[in-house]
Order: structure tokens, then C-alpha cells, then sequence
């Protein structure tokens, strides 16, 4: 037996359109702009099949609505053995039609993706999109109007940023431990290195963007006991001569 | 009976310095496309057991994190203590300082250590599976299974380098990369070592011994007399080595740099007569 005639629009491209608008305007009333950063995969491991390095070198404004009205889901803040994490997680929805507008005609996206990031203004955090609902509601008059997108805090892995948007690059590169900044160039800007192709740079390079690491800490310590007269196992002091 | 004489060597701090000592310098590469290096990572390590109030204050003094946390990173703890018989040492042996600790003849000496096994639990949390591997790649060849170290363990008084071993236990790998979307993926190695330790007790100061008495007993069933030898420093109040008893100065004003002689005094007693 067929549905009822009179009262399925499920098909009627003007009840779908009337409905997205809705949903488009109440985003820009209640929604928050934000910048959405797309990923690019410098290098992608075919072997484990995983990102080997990222950069972000652009951020596109849009508005989204925070689903997560009560505040920041997921675990919380708490100590681990690798020191504090915070596990905070948020879910925002953006119309199909806002972010094509706003973000798919700028960049090739044709949906909000996994791993792109979201910068949040209220607490100028970045989040990362773990997985996008794609249907939220289910075809409300036949179409789909608005993605759910849930996000975590950001997890760090020296990543490169190069948005452009100073709130972003220079926080986040901060806290790379790259040996970049340290290294020893030729006044053509050559890097310099040893005969064994190991990069140079400043001695007095260290980790000091994190305050817990402890690398200088144990090398000061141990300097006063260690005996370091008798190198590593695989330095050329050790190496047998015919 | 334990605590009379409180005393803290610091063993514990030292081992726990030696460990990250040997870890606080890794690095790992990333490349482009091409094969380029285009990032050198110094890896972070921490000893990961610490006071809770100063982790926040330190880490999220904010309350307001802009990173949940930043990898690749490394932690160790100690997670095992345990006896060690099969290096036990005689127990009385003592060593002593080479040097005089106040100018005044009087050295450090110790007894002999007891060893314990000290177990570390190093983890090494990472983004992803590479960087991982690229850390415990580096590690594995210096640990055959273990790595030796030259230490000093009570100062540079005692001269004494003391090799402490650390031995790879086991490496496991937890990748948990089964569930959700919304779940994240935590992956870390984990690495087990045992440190060979030793651990002493209290270090006493005692001062030069310089008169020495021995008596030899032809036969220690009868009364059948000694031999009674004392041996001690001999000085003239010129800074010159002598033998001669009459000659010589206070034993107490002979110091262990001087240039002296032996004054040797043999006596011989017969049955309760006396000779010299």
C-alpha cells in the first residue's frame, strides 16, 4: 500500500529548502564563528598506514552551533604517568549548506572530515574531528540539513602551523620541541652537519616550552656522578683499529 | 635497632638520574614525501610518579588547556624493588676514602653493599605507530640485554667507579586502536628494565691507623711466652724519615703525606721473663 499523497512531502524540494533555511538561520542566531583548518598529510606511512607529519597552512571562518550546551564532554582533566592530560570533548552542528558555502568552496571538502581541526574561540583551543554524524536527524522532509561533528582537544605532535591567523601559528608552534630553531646554517643558509650526516645545531638547545620535561634535569644531576669516560657502545672511540 | 644513626646516601635519586640519563637524549626524525628530513624531534622525558597539586599548577596553571597533551613523549618509574642473592658480597668487607677528608687523618669507610634489583617501567607515549618504533629502534641495540654504566656512587671521596648494569627485560606494545570513532587511539611501548643496584649503609670516619702490635705465640696452650712487635711512624722534628725511636716525634704530629720512617720494636717475653 503507498503513503498518503496529501501529506508526503518527503520528495517536495520546497519543504526541504524551507527546513535548511530554518536550520541555516537559527545557527547564525545561536552559533559561534570558528575557524575550521583542514589537514594536509605531508607524509603518509604505507606500511602502518597512519600520518607521518601534518601541517595546517590554512583557516576558514564559519559558524557552527555548540551541541554541547551543558559544557566540555569526555574525560576531564587528569594525571597520568606522562603527566597532565585533558581529555575535553565538544559536539558542534553546521548546516551542509553553511559549511559548502563557507568552507567547501575555498578548500576540497565536500564535508566536514576526520582529523581536520576546529579552532574555538571561547577558550582559543583547537579541537580535533574524531567522527562526523552525517545524519543526525534522519531525513527530515527527505533531506539531510546539518552535520553533527564531535571534537577533542587537540593531542599535539608537532604538528606545522602556517594559517596565518597569529592566535593559532604562534601558539601552537610554540610548543614544538623541534631542534629547528637551534640549527647551525652557513651564511647561505646551508645546514650544517657532520660527516655522518647528523644535523648541528646550538648547544644550548633544549626542551623549554614544557615545563615537566626533565632531559636538562637528569643530565645536571647525573653529571656529578656518571662517568662518561667510556662513550656509548657504538661511538668510533670504540671502533676496532687493523 | 635501624634508624639509630639516621643516613641517606641519595642511591635512590642517583639510580633514578642514571635511568633518565640514559633516555633524555633521543630524537627522531620525520621526512617529507621525497624523503627529506624535514623535522628533528627531541623526545621529552619525565619521571612520571609526582605530587598531584603541582602537576596542575605546573602543567595547566591556566585551568584552561589549549592541548589535551604533546607527543611523542617519554615516562619511567620505579615499579620493583627485590634482593638480588646472587651478588651478595662479603658483608664485613669494608671500603674506604683515598683521600683525608679534613686534614687530619681521618677517612670514610663503609661495609660492603647490599644489591637489590631495581625495576623500571619506561613507556613512551606516541601519536603514532612510526614514531614509536623510531624511539624503541634506538633504544634496543644498546641493551644486549643490558647496558653498563660507570657511576660513582658515593662521591669522588671513595674513588671507587662502580659499573651498574641495566638489563631489557621485555617490550610490549599497546595499541588501542579498536573501538569508535569517537575514541582515541592511545599507543604506547612499554619497556621493562632491571638495575643491578647496590646499596650501602652508613659511611663512618675513622682515622689513620699508625701503631700496629702484633704478638706471635709460638703455642697458645702454655705459657710458653710471645713475640711482641709494635710498628709505628718515625720523624725527626726535621721533616726527615727515622728509625730511631728517640729521635722522632709524636706519632699524633706524623701525617699521612709525610715523608717518614719505621720505628719497629720487637720485644720476646720467655715464660714471664722479658727481653728486648
Amino acid at each position: 500500500m503507498a503513503s498518503n499523497f496529501y501529506f508526503n512531502n518527503f520528495n517536495s524540494k520546497g519543504e526541504q529548502g524551507l527546513i535548511q533555511d530554518l536550520i541555516v538561520e537559527s545557527i547564525k542566531m545561536y552559533g559561534i564563528d570558528l575557524y575550521y583548518l583542514p589537514r594536509e598529510i605531508i607524509n603518509l606511512s604505507s606500511e602502518f598506514r597512519e600520518q607521518q607529519t601534518s601541517q595546517y597552512n590554512q583557516a576558514v571562518s564559519t559558524v557552527m552551533y555548540i551541541k554541547s550546551v551543558d559544557g566540555f564532554d569526555g574525560e576531564g582533566e587528569f594525571l597520568s604517568s606522562f603527566g597532565v592530560e585533558v581529555r575535553e570533548e565538544i559536539t558542534f552542528s553546521v548546516a551542509n549548506f553553511t559549511f559548502n558555502n563557507d568552507v567547501g568552496s575555498l578548500i576540497r571538502r565536500d564535508r566536514p572530515l576526520e582529523s581536520d581541526l576546529i579552532w574555538f574561540p571561547l577558550n582559543k583551543a583547537i579541537f580535533q574531528i574524531k567522527y562526523v554524524n552525517v545524519r543526525p536527524v534522519f531525513y527530515q522532509m527527505g533531506a539531510l540539513q546539518f552535520y553533527d561533528v564531535t571534537c577533542e582537544l587537540f593531542e599535539y605532535s608537532n604538528e606545522i602551523f602556517n594559517t596565518g591567523i597569529a592566535a593559532i601559528d604562534t601558539v601552537y608552534n610554540a610548543f614544538a620541541t623541534t631542534t629547528t630553531p637551534y640549527h647551525l646554517m652557513s651564511e647561505e643558509g646551508v645546514l650544517l652537519s657532520t660527516e655522518d650526516g647528523f644535523e648541528l645545531f646550538e648547544e644550548e638547545y633544549d626542551i623549554v616550552n614544557q615545563p615537566d620535561a626533565m632531559n636538562t634535569t637528569f643530565t645536571d644531576i647525573s653529571a656529578n656522578f656518571i662517568d662518561f669516560s667510556r662513550e656509548d657502545p657504538f661511538s668510533e672511540s670504540n671502533a676496532r683499529i687493523a | 635497632m635501624i634508624g639509630g644513626n639516621p643516613f641517606y646516601n641519595s642511591l635512590f635519586k642517583k639510580y633514578v638520574a642514571i635511568f633518565g640519563t640514559l633516555f633524555n637524549s633521543v630524537f627522531i626524525e620525520r621526512e617529507d614525501a621525497a624523503g627529506n628530513i624535514i623535522q628533528s624531534i627531541k623526545v621529552p622525558i619525565a619521571y612520571g610518579p609526582r605530587e598531584k597539586f603541582l602537576a596542575r599548577l605546573q602543567d595547566n596553571p591556566t585551568g584552561s588547556a589549549t592541548v589535551s597533551i604533546t607527543l611523542p613523549r617519554i615516562s619511567f618509574e620505579i615499579d620493583r624493588i627485590s634482593y638480588a642473592p646472587d651478588r651478595k658480597l662479603q658483608t664485613l668487607n669494608k671500603t674506604v676514602s683515598q683521600k683525608d677528608i679534613n686534614g687530619n687523618n681521618v677517612y670514610k669507610k663503609v661495609f660492603s653493599p647490599a644489591p637489590y634489583d631495581i625495576g623500571f617501567k619506561l613507556q613512551i607515549l606516541t601519536k603514532t605507530m612510526e614514531d614509536g618504533l623510531k624511539i624503541v629502534e634506538q633504544i634496543l641495540p644498546y641493551f644486549t640485554p643490558e647496558w653498563t654504566v660507570q657511576v660513582e656512587l658515593l662521591g669522588s671521596d671513595f674513588n671507587m667507579i662502580t659499573n651498574i648494569p641495566t638489563v631489557l627485560e621485555s617490550v610490549a606494545i599497546d595499541d588501542q586502536y579498536e573501538a569508535d570513532f569517537t575514541q582515541r587511539r592511545v599507543l604506547i611501548f612499554v619497556l621493562n628494565f632491571t638495575m643491578k643496584a647496590n646499596f650501602y649503609g652508613p659511611i663512618t670516619e675513622s682515622k689513620l691507623i699508625k701503631i700496629t702490635e702484633v704478638k706471635l705465640y709460638a703455642d697458645t696452650t702454655a705459657n710458653s711466652g710471645f713475640i711482641d712487635t709494635i710498628i709505628r711512624p718515625g720523624l725527626t722534628s726535621d721533616g726527615l724519615p727515622t728509625s730511631n725511636a728517640a729521635l722522632s716525634v709524636a706519632f699524633a704530629q706524623i701525617n699521612e703525606a709525610d715523608n717518614f720512617g719505621f720505628i719497629i720494636n720487637t720485644t720476646q717475653t720467655y715464660s714471664g721473663n722479658t727481653s728486648g
